[in-house]
């Protein structure tokens, strides 16, 4: 075998760089992007994860509290009577979601779509 | 000395192997369409420093026409790809060559025609085909490049240095144009 060259090694550091880096940038790094919508009034909103908020809509009934804390999103209080929204607890992962529809609100995770996979079929 | 119609017969000779290695890549099977060893660029290589521009890019394209014969593309979309990535990275080793030559190797010149190729494909797939979904497949094709590409510079880099034909065909450079 030959010697390799000075411009040869920048080469293959270049190479490696972006290999590494597209790995990077297709795999990984998919939870910053999360967002919470949120549904109320026939209004929409958008809030981003990764900022704590505390959070109130309001709708027929009265008033939902929603607390966004730790990149994910939860129900705190609402003057509904099922509370099924409170019971749906913390969500987080793109796709999550509750509503309150006695009061007229519905939250959704969205923006990471890297979900594991449920199934692969050949 | 070599005439201009030795050094034609010679980028025939060299577009001919693109196409009988494009037949033997045919061959062999792929888990996925997009990932390719890229046998038909080692004439392109060897031709390197045999040509003139001129020469070479003809080269390229026998290379690109042959492959898209052999692999039944010539006339879909997949042909732009080729066509893309072959021009690309053609562009990218003669400029390397001709501007760095004595300070790459053939195997660093490979690596950067075959990454060249490859990240002009992802390009085109993302903007043609697929849409951002083509990031997912980027990771093992530019991985996959990165080892083709040393693995056939380093081919290429054997065959240089014992081959007489070679040595002949470069001796007529120097000595014809």
């Amino acid at each position: 075998m030959g010697k390799l060259k000075p411009l040869d090694f920048l080469a293959f550091a270049f190479a490696g760089i972006i290999t590494v880096g597209s790995f990077v940038y297709a795999y990984g790094g998919g939870h910053q992007s999360s967002h919470l919508i949120v549904q109320a009034a026939g209004d929409e909103w958008v809030y981003p994860l990764d900022t704590p908020a505390e959070l109130e809509f309001e709708g027929p009934l009265g008033t939902t509290r929603v607390q966004i804390q730790d990149g994910g999103a939860r129900v705190v209080s609402s003057p509904c009577r099922d509370k099924i929204c409170i019971l749906a607890g913390r969500l987080y992962e793109g796709g999550d979601w509750t509503a309150c529809l006695p009061n007229r609100i519905f939250l959704k995770i969205s923006g990471n779509e890297n979900q594991p996979v449920d199934e692969i079929t050949y | 000395m070599k005439s201009p119609t030795d050094r034609l017969n010679s980028v025939a000779f060299l577009g001919a192997c693109c196409m009988f290695l494009s037949l033997i890549e045919h061959l062999i099977p792929k888990p996925v369409p997009f990932l390719r060893i890229g046998l038909a660029n080692v004439p392109i290589l060897i031709g390197l420093s045999l040509f003139s521009a001129k020469y070479f890019f003809l080269l390229v394209f026998l290379k690109v026409v042959a492959h898209g014969m052999i692999s039944g593309t010539l006339f879909s979309y997949v042909f732009v790809f080729s066509a893309g990535g072959s021009l690309t990275s053609g562009l990218l080793m003669y400029l390397c060559n001709r501007f760095g030559g004595r300070r790459f190797s053939i195997i660093g010149i490979s690596v950067v025609g075959s990454l060249g190729s490859t990240i002009v494909q992802l390009f085109l797939a993302t903007a043609l085909v697929f849409g951002p979904g083509a990031r997912l497949i980027a990771p093992p094709l530019l991985l996959v490049g990165f080892v083709t590409g040393i693995i056939l510079g380093a081919f290429t880099l054997r065959f240089t240095r014992s081959s007489q034909w070679y040595a002949q065909e470069l001796a007529g450079k120097r000595g014809g144009s």
